[in-house]
């Protein structure tokens, strides 16, 4: 089977929700000598994608991306350990996520559905819930400082949302936000307000938060 | 230079456009909505109106002499007594002097009650209350007075309910058990609402108002399209207005279905044959406001999708206009010009049957 | 609160203030669309579709059939009494009304 065939297959299995059969396409990827990096941007990645896509339009639902991203998870089991074996006991993976929702807010559909993302793209997950001050989030950011942290904020409503900016003003109050990447997301976040806060990043949905958080980190 | 009107953004703040960028973003917006909905898009001459309406210089403008349609009412008086750091402006006074407000003061067309939480779930621990309420205001009043609520299905879930919380159980991937607990959630919310419009039929309610229907997901309008069959069926000239809580029904369950069609993933044009079926009378469609994008682009959006509605609909369709939907900005105080641009057009463009 | 006096500026029909109330209740008492409410409305009152938004028409003519009025009116029916008119006006049974015929010993 070439390459291609092979991320076609993972990209496929991801797709279908088919969690047996992405974990059984990534040993087998492994055992044609493919990295790690290579099944994971060339074969799940953009099977995520088509299902970010897919949700976004309204052609599947909250079940099946959930599936989707249990065979991903499925596949990051298999991946992850392999990735340390090869960088060695000290390398953190993709990171450590801080997720939460904005002091204000309780809506937490797309704050799950974006954690359960970033878990199962290999980031280490603190999840700190709904409605959570700014003091508690700059607490937790000092609590990791120097560690590979990503803090990622969800706020569906504009008032709450406007929260944001204060997040980012006290990290650098603090001497923070050097420490930390920071993506923000919900109905109301815009690429235009991401710049005018000074964050690093949002997405249109969960997948693609997956997406961008592992591009922010590198 | 080019003439620059005065417009809003989806959030409510002043913008400046040229009547090209108006026309640019009517057409942007009302495009998303056909993509989206796979729907007809408005002809030349509405999008001209449309951008006649949203470019007029007075601050409030309004539906042309003859074309006016009922103003329906929900929330109950909470925007009267609510202080809940909602759109309530906390005025203490009685449910009964709210309604009689609105009816006597505002010229509202039809009313209804409700209470401070407006879930149905929290109504059966104070029905008493409510059906005693419900019997003095129709003493007292002369527009169709119904009793309103939110399905909200969510309070049927720890911590707040019995059934174990789709939203851990997904986290957890447990698939299947998350399903179960929206289907056992969706049957207690039907029992319940049908028991407490028993009740308040047994008063004089004219009827019942379903206020956000799809909160929860699907499972929510599962739950509602039910509970509408049922109370028709045993009251045959009950008022049923089913209105929306927004323009795609979520699948959480993704499916369950009603009349052999799954609920998950349904637009207003699809979503108002449904209720139809069930046994509503009026229809509430909803198209959600985009706070970062502009009042035409909104607009555009929102007239292209209700009116696909109307049309698709063998009921009365009264459009959702409240804060941060129908092309309203999502503002706690929504700008008069904003509000009363979006009212004509939905009027005379969407051909709304009432707002 | 401006938001829904804004709508019922910009496009309601006024309520008692003129006839809102009675088309709405075609609406929802027989799943009538606007254009068939109004027209079985301004049937029943003997007036024209325009008529039914038109407060100076509708005075008047709401106090003599006694559907009830804006103003306090001393003696005009109020209440049940006013909607058991409007019950032989529009030819519909309205679920108050009976219940309060049901109490009558």
């Amino acid at each position: 089977m070439s390459n291609q065939e092979l991320f076609d297959k993972l990209k496929d299995t991801i797709v279908n929700q088919n969690i047996n059969g992405c974990a059984e396409a990534t040993q087998e990827a492994l055992d044609a000598g493919l990295s790690p990096v290579e099944i994971i941007n060339d074969g799940l990645s953009p099977g995520m994608k088509i299902i970010g896509d897919k949700f976004e339009a309204a052609e599947i639902y909250l079940p099946q991306i959930m599936m989707s991203a249990k065979a991903m998870n499925a596949a990051m089991e298999i991946l992850l350990p392999v990735m340390e074996a090869e960088k060695g006991e000290a390398d953190e993976g993709a990171g450590l996520a801080i997720t939460y929702v904005q002091e204000g807010d309780i809506h937490d559909i797309g704050h799950r559905l974006v954690t359960t993302m970033l878990g199962a793209n290999g980031f280490k997950i603190v999840d700190l819930g709904v409605d959570v001050p700014n003091d508690k989030l700059v607490d937790e950011v000092e609590k990791n400082k120097g560690k590979k942290m990503l803090l990622v904020g969800s706020a569906l409503m504009t008032t709450s949302m406007l929260g944001q900016k204060d997040t980012v003003e006290m990290l650098s109050e603090e001497g923070l936000r050097d420490s930390v990447k920071i993506m923000f997301g919900g109905a109301p976040v815009s690429e235009k307000w991401i710049e005018e806060i000074g964050a690093d990043a949002t997405a249109e949905n969960a997948a693609d938060a997956a997406r961008v958080a592992l591009e922010i980190m590198k | 230079m080019a003439t620059e009107y005065k417009l809003r953004m989806g959030d409510g703040k002043r913008i400046f456009m040229t009547k090209e960028q108006i026309v640019a973003d009517l057409k942007e917006g009302m495009a998303d909505a056909a993509d989206l909905g796979e729907i007809p898009e408005l002809s030349e001459d509405e999008v001209d109106k449309l951008a006649d309406i949203v470019t007029m210089p007075s601050r409030m403008v309004g539906v042309e002499q003859g074309k006016e349609v009922p103003v329906t009412h929900d929330i109950g008086t909470i925007r009267i007594d609510g202080d809940q750091g909602n759109s309530g402006v906390g005025i203490p006074s009685s449910r009964l002097v709210g309604a009689m407000m609105h009816e006597r003061a505002f010229g509202a067309d039809t009313m209804e009650l409700g209470h401070i939480d407006y879930s149905y779930k929290p109504v059966k621990p104070v029905i008493a209350q409510e059906m005693q309420t419900m019997e003095v205001c129709q003493q007292n009043m002369i527009v169709p007075l119904l009793y309103g609520a939110m399905p909200n299905m969510g309070l049927y879930y720890t911590p707040d309910g019995p059934f174990p919380n789709p939203g851990d159980l997904m986290k957890a991937f447990k698939i299947q058990e998350a399903q179960e607990a929206m289907e056992h959630a969706a049957e207690h919310l039907t029992r319940d609402t049908v028991w407490i419009m028993q009740r308040l039929m047994s008063s004089g309610a004219d009827g019942v108002n379903f206020d956000t229907i799809g909160a929860a997901g699907d499972g929510d309008m599962f739950a509602s399209l039910h509970a509408i069959e049922a109370l028709r069926k045993q009251y045959p000239d009950i008022y049923i207005e089913a209105g929306m809580a927004g323009e795609l029904l979520l699948g959480l369950h993704g499916e369950m279905e009603y009349d052999g069609t799954v609920l998950a993933g349904l637009w207003p044009h699809q979503q108002a044959p449904l209720a139809a079926k069930a046994g509503a009378n009026v229809f509430g469609p909803v198209v959600n406001t985009n706070t970062s994008k502009s009042s035409p682009w909104n607009l555009g959006r929102a007239v292209t999708f209700i009116k696909a509605a109307v049309e698709a609909s063998p009921i009365p369709c009264h459009v959702n206009m409240g804060m941060g939907v129908g092309g309203i900005p999502m503002f706690e105080t929504p700008t008069i010009d904003a509000v009363s641009r979006a009212s004509k057009a939905m009027v005379e463009i969407a051909g709304v049957d009432g707002i | 609160m401006g938001m829904p006096i804004s709508h019922i500026m910009t496009s309601g029909m006024s309520g008692i203030r003129a006839a809102g109330d009675l088309v709405a209740r075609m609406q929802l008492a027989k799943n009538m669309r606007i254009g068939e409410a109004k027209d079985y409305v301004a049937k029943k009152l003997d007036v024209t579709t325009d008529d039914l938004s038109d407060e100076y028409v509708m005075r008047e003519l709401r106090e003599d059939l006694g559907i009830g009025v804006i103003t306090s009116v001393a003696g005009a029916p109020k209440g049940i009494a006013a909607k058991m008119n409007i019950e032989k006006l529009l030819g519909i049974d309205i679920n108050c009304c009976e219940k309060f015929r049901g109490q009558l010993k």
